[in-house]
C-alpha cells in the first residue's frame, strides 16, 4: 500500500477507505439485524470482492432465499477470478477496517466479531446528495450481502464454497 | 485422498447429541442384536448425501430424531452435512445444513437451518470427491444423455442387507426403475474409460463437422461463378464501353479485365468531359456549384462529427470523475477528523503506511469537485458551437436541394439534354452488374484460403474421432474389467465358494458376476445357494474398490456391507454374536469372510474405509481391534434417555 498523495489518483478515490469502510459497516449492519452474532473478522474480507468488482456484484441474487451454496454451485464460471480479486482487495480492506476503528464507525467485539460503532452514520439520501446510482447500489448490495452471510453457515464454509483461503 | 466417515451424528428433537465415530482408513465393525439400529446407518448416509426420500425405517429412529447428520473426512479437510429428519408423514425435507473446515466440533443443535438445496449439495460432494464434468452419449438417440453425479458413485459404497445376499441384484438400488440402465452408463466412467475431457472433445467435434458443412456450401457457389468468369466479364466490358464508363479506345487483356471493371465503376472515372459534349455551360457552372457544395458538406459533417465525439469524451470523463466525487463524499458519514493516523487503533503499533485522514480524502474531494465545476462550465460551449455547425450543415443542405432543382428544371427544359441524362441511367445500371460480378469474383478467389481450411478442419475432425471412438472405450473397458476380475479371482482364493479356482469376472452388460469354468460360464443368478451369492458380492465390491482406489478415481472411499454373515449365521439363531452354536463349516466361513474383509481393509489402508455392520462378534483379538462399538444390553444407536 503507498501513501494516499503517492497512489493513482483514480485508484486512491474509487478505492478511498471512507467509501469502503461504509461499505463493511453497512454489511455488518445487515448482518447482525439478520443472525444473532456479529460478522465474524475474516468475512469482512470478502465484502469488497464481492462489491466493488461490478461483474461479480452484478452476479449476485436478489434474495437471500438463494443460498450462498447454491449460488456459488450456479456461478462457478463468474468466480473464476474471485480469488485474485480477493487477494488484491485485501490491503483496501484492511485499510478501511482501520479508517473504521479509527473513527469509531466499526468496533470488535470480544468473540472477535465486527459491528458499527458509535459514531456510524446510517448513509441516507439526504445525508449523501453526491453519491450516483452506482454508490448507491453498491451499498445496497453490501447490505445484502451481510443479510445472506449471516444465513450461509460458518466463515470456513463461506470460504471454502466461494475456494478462497483466509 | 478419498472421502471417508469420521462421524455420523444424531440429534434428538430436544437436541440432545449422538455421536459415532470411525476410523479412517481400516476396518470399522459395528456389532450387536437385531432392531438396534445398525440397518439405519445406510439409510442416514444415503439421507443426509441428497436422497429424494427418508428411507430410514419408522420407528424409534424417526419418532424421535431431530437431525441427521454425517461428517465427512477428506484429507485434511472436513464436511459436515446435515438434514432434518422428516415430519411425521412426510417422506423428505428440504432443510440441509452444510458446513466445510478443517476440523468441525460438532455444531450446536441452534446451529442447524437451511443453507442448501439437495442439488445444489449433490454437486458440491460431486465437486469434492473429483467428478469432473461427463456425460454418457447413448448410441442409439433414444435416452437422454446422462450426467455421472455423487449419487451415481455412491451405489457403489452400499451394500445393504437386501442386496448382499441378492443372486439377481449386484448394487445397491439395482432393481429400481431405471437404476440398473443408470449404473450401466455410467459405470465405464468410474472406471476411468472414458476420457475426463471427453465431453468438451464431443462438443469441439459437432463444432469441426458444423464448420465443415457450411464450407462445402460456400465452396459450391464460388465454383458456380468461376465457371464463367471471362464471357461474364466481357459481356461487361462491352456494356461499360457503350455507355461510355469506359473509353472505346481501350483494348482490354483478359488479365486486366477485373481491374478495369473495377476503375470504370469508381466514382472519380465518370468522365466530366463527356458530360460537356453537349456544350451547355449553364449545366456545368451548375455542376461545379454542386460539388462545391458536396465538399463543403462533407468537410462539416467531418467537424460535426469530430465536436460531437469530443463532448462524448469529455462526458465520459464527468461520468467517470462523478462516479469518484460519489465515493469520496462518503467522507462525510465520518464525524470526528484530527485522530491518529500513524498508529493501529486495536493494538497501538506503528503502522508502515499511515492510514489516509478524512481530512486528506476532504481535499481530493474539494479539488475533484473544483475540476468537475471547470469542465462542466466549458461544456455549454460545446454545446453551442456544435448547434451552429449543425445550422451551418442545415443551410448547405437547402442550398444544394436547391442547385439539384435547377440542375433538373436544366435538364427538362433542354431536349437536347435528354439524352445526357439517359446515359447516367444507363450508366448506373451497368455499374450495378459490375459491382455484382465482382462481388461474385471475390468469393471465387478466396477459394484457396477455404481449401486450406478445409483441410485443417478434416484433419481436426479425424483426430477428434480417434480420441472418441467408441472402440478404444470399449477395449480400453475391456483391460479395466480384465484387471478387476484377476483382483476377484485372487480374493476368491481365500474363501470357500462354489466355483473355487474359476476365472472371475465382472459382466458391466448384464450387472453380475460370470465364473469361467471348464463347462462353460456361470453367472451369479445360476449359483446356488446364499453363502455363494454374499460371498461374490463381497468379492466384486473389493475388487471395484480397489480399483477406484488405486486409480483414484471419484468415488467415495467407504464401504458399508450390512450383514455379509447372514448366510451362515441368520439373525434368527444370534447368540450374543458368539459363533459357537454353529456348524463348524459355517463358523469357518464366517470367519473367513471377515479375515477377507480385513486383509483388503489393510491392503488398501488409508485410502479406503470399509465399515461392516453385522450380528456376528468373533472372538479374535484380531476382530476385537476393529469393533468400534457393541449394541447389545440395552446400548444402541437411539439411547434410552431420549425415550422419556
Amino acid at each position: 500500500m503507498e501513501a494516499w498523495n503517492e497512489r493513482v489518483v483514480e485508484e486512491a478515490n474509487l478505492f478511498n477507505p471512507a467509501f469502503c469502510a461504509m461499505l463493511i459497516a453497512k454489511a455488518c449492519k445487515d448482518y447482525s439485524k439478520k443472525g444473532q452474532d456479529t460478522l465474524s473478522f475474516p468475512l469482512a474480507f470478502l465484502i469488497l470482492p464481492l462489491i466493488v468488482h461490478p461483474g461479480t456484484r452484478a452476479a449476485l441474487p436478489y434474495s437471500t432465499a438463494t443460498s450462498l451454496i447454491s449460488w456459488t454451485q450456479e456461478r462457478r464460471g463468474d468466480l473464476v477470478e474471485f480469488g485474485a480479486h480477493t487477494r488484491r482487495l485485501l490491503p483496501y480492506t484492511r485499510e478501511a477496517i482501520m479508517f473504521g476503528l479509527a473513527h469509531t464507525m466499526l468496533t470488535l467485539d470480544e468473540s472477535g466479531g465486527i459491528n458499527t460503532g458509535k459514531s456510524y452514520v446510517a448513509p441516507t439520501e439526504k445525508k449523501t446528495e453526491l453519491f450516483t446510482s452506482e454508490v448507491r447500489d453498491c451499498l445496497d448490495r453490501a447490505g445484502f450481502v451481510g443479510r445472506w452471510f449471516a444465513a450461509a453457515g460458518t466463515a470456513s464454509t463461506i470460504y471454502s464454497v466461494l475456494g478462497v483461503t483466509p | 485422498m478419498s472421502l471417508q466417515i469420521a462421524k455420523i451424528i444424531l440429534y434428538s428433537r430436544k437436541g440432545e447429541v449422538r455421536e459415532l465415530p470411525f476410523k479412517q482408513g481400516s476396518l470399522n465393525v459395528l456389532t450387536g442384536a437385531s432392531k438396534s439400529g445398525k440397518s439405519a446407518i445406510i439409510d442416514i448416509v444415503d439421507y443426509c448425501t441428497g436422497r429424494s426420500t427418508c428411507n430410514v425405517a419408522d420407528g424409534v429412529i424417526r419418532k424421535y430424531v431431530g437431525w441427521y447428520a454425517v461428517l465427512f473426512q477428506l484429507g485434511d479437510s472436513q464436511i459436515f452435512v446435515s438434514r432434518r429428519n422428516p415430519e411425521v408423514g412426510e417422506k423428505t425435507s428440504p432443510d440441509i445444513y452444510v458446513e466445510r473446515g478443517s476440523i468441525i466440533d460438532t455444531p450446536a443443535f441452534e446451529a442447524l437451518r437451511k443453507n442448501s438445496t439437495a442439488d445444489s449439495l449433490e454437486t458440491f460432494l460431486g465437486t469434492v470427491v473429483g467428478i469432473n464434468e461427463n456425460e454418457h452419449r447413448p448410441p442409439a438417440p433414444t435416452r437422454n444423455a446422462l450426467q455421472a453425479t455423487f449419487r451415481h458413485a455412491l451405489l457403489f459404497c452400499f451394500q445393504d442387507q437386501n442386496d448382499v445376499d441378492s443372486k439377481q441384484r449386484l448394487f445397491h438400488r439395482q432393481g429400481e426403475d431405471f437404476m440398473n440402465q443408470a449404473i450401466k452408463d455410467t459405470l465405464p466412467y468410474f472406471l476411468g474409460a472414458i476420457d475426463e475431457d471427453a465431453l468438451l472433445k464431443q462438443s469441439l467435434l459437432e463444432q469441426a463437422r458444423r464448420q465443415l458443412r457450411q464450407l462445402e456450401r460456400r465452396a459450391k457457389d464460388g465454383r458456380a461463378s468461376e465457371v464463367e468468369e471471362f464471357p461474364r466479364g466481357r459481356r461487361l466490358l462491352e456494356e461499360a464501353q457503350q455507355v461510355g464508363l469506359i473509353s472505346d479506345r481501350t483494348h482490354v487483356l483478359d488479365e486486366e479485365l477485373i481491374e478495369t471493371l473495377r476503375t470504370a465503376i469508381s466514382e472519380n472515372r465518370v468522365p466530366t468531359d463527356f458530360i460537356g459534349i453537349d456544350g451547355e455551360d449553364l449545366l456545368i457552372a451548375l455542376r461545379a456549384e454542386r460539388q462545391a457544395m458536396r465538399n463543403k458538406l462533407a468537410q462539416i459533417s467531418e467537424e460535426a462529427r469530430a465536436t460531437r465525439s469530443f463532448a462524448f469524451d469529455t462526458n465520459g470523463y464527468l461520468r467517470e470523475a462523478a462516479e469518484q466525487r460519489a465515493r469520496l463524499s462518503a467522507v462525510g458519514l465520518v464525524k470526528s477528523h484530527d485522530l491518529d493516523c500513524h498508529h493501529c487503533p486495536v493494538c497501538q503499533s506503528v503502522l508502515d503506511v499511515p492510514v489516509p485522514t478524512a481530512a486528506q480524502l476532504e481535499r481530493s474531494l474539494e479539488s475533484l469537485s473544483a475540476q468537475l465545476e471547470a469542465v462542466e462550465a466549458e461544456n455549454p460551449r460545446l454545446q453551442v458551437r456544435l448547434a451552429r455547425i449543425l445550422e451551418q450543415k442545415m443551410r448547405i443542405e437547402d442550398e444544394l436541394r436547391e442547385n439539384h432543382q435547377r440542375i433538373s428544371e436544366r435538364i427538362r427544359e433542354n431536349e437536347s439534354l435528354r439524352a445526357q441524362q439517359e446515359i447516367f441511367v444507363q450508366q448506373a445500371r451497368v455499374g450495378g452488374k459490375i459491382i455484382q460480378y465482382l462481388d461474385a469474383h471475390r468469393t471465387a478467389t478466396g477459394m484457396d484460403a477455404m481449401r486450406d481450411a478445409y483441410r485443417e478442419l478434416r484433419t481436426r475432425i479425424e483426430m477428434l474421432e480417434a480420441d472418441l471412438d467408441e472402440e478404444t472405450t470399449r477395449e480400453r473397458i475391456g483391460t479395466f474389467l480384465n484387471i478387476i476380475g484377476r483382483y476377484m479371482t485372487e480374493y476368491s482364493d481365500k474363501l470357500d465358494l462354489e466355483h473355487v479356482g474359476s476365472q472371475l469376472r465382472l459382466d458391466i452388460r448384464n450387472l453380475t458376476v460370470i465364473a469361467d469354468t471348464m463347462d462353460g460360464p456361470v453367472p451369479l443368478y445360476s449359483m446356488g445357494s446364499g453363502e455363494n451369492w454374499v460371498g461374490y458380492h463381497v468379492l466384486v465390491h473389493l475388487a471395484l474398490h480397489k480399483w477406484f482406489r488405486l486409480k483414484g478415481r471419484p468415488v467415495p472411499g467407504f464401504l458399508i456391507l450390512d450383514q455379509p454373515s447372514q448366510a451362515h449365521y441368520p439373525p434368527e439363531r444370534d447368540a450374543n454374536g458368539a459363533l459357537e452354536g454353529l456348524r463348524d463349516e459355517d463358523q469357518q466361513a464366517v470367519l473367513k469372510l471377515f479375515q477377507l474383509i480385513a486383509t483388503a481393509a489393510e491392503e488398501l489402508a488409508p485410502e479406503l474405509q470399509i465399515i461392516v455392520l453385522d450380528h456376528a462378534d468373533l472372538k479374535r483379538d484380531w476382530f476385537d481391534r476393529t469393533v468400534i462399538e457393541r449394541w447389545r444390553g440395552g446400548k444402541k444407536l437411539i439411547p434410552d434417555s431420549w425415550l422419556n
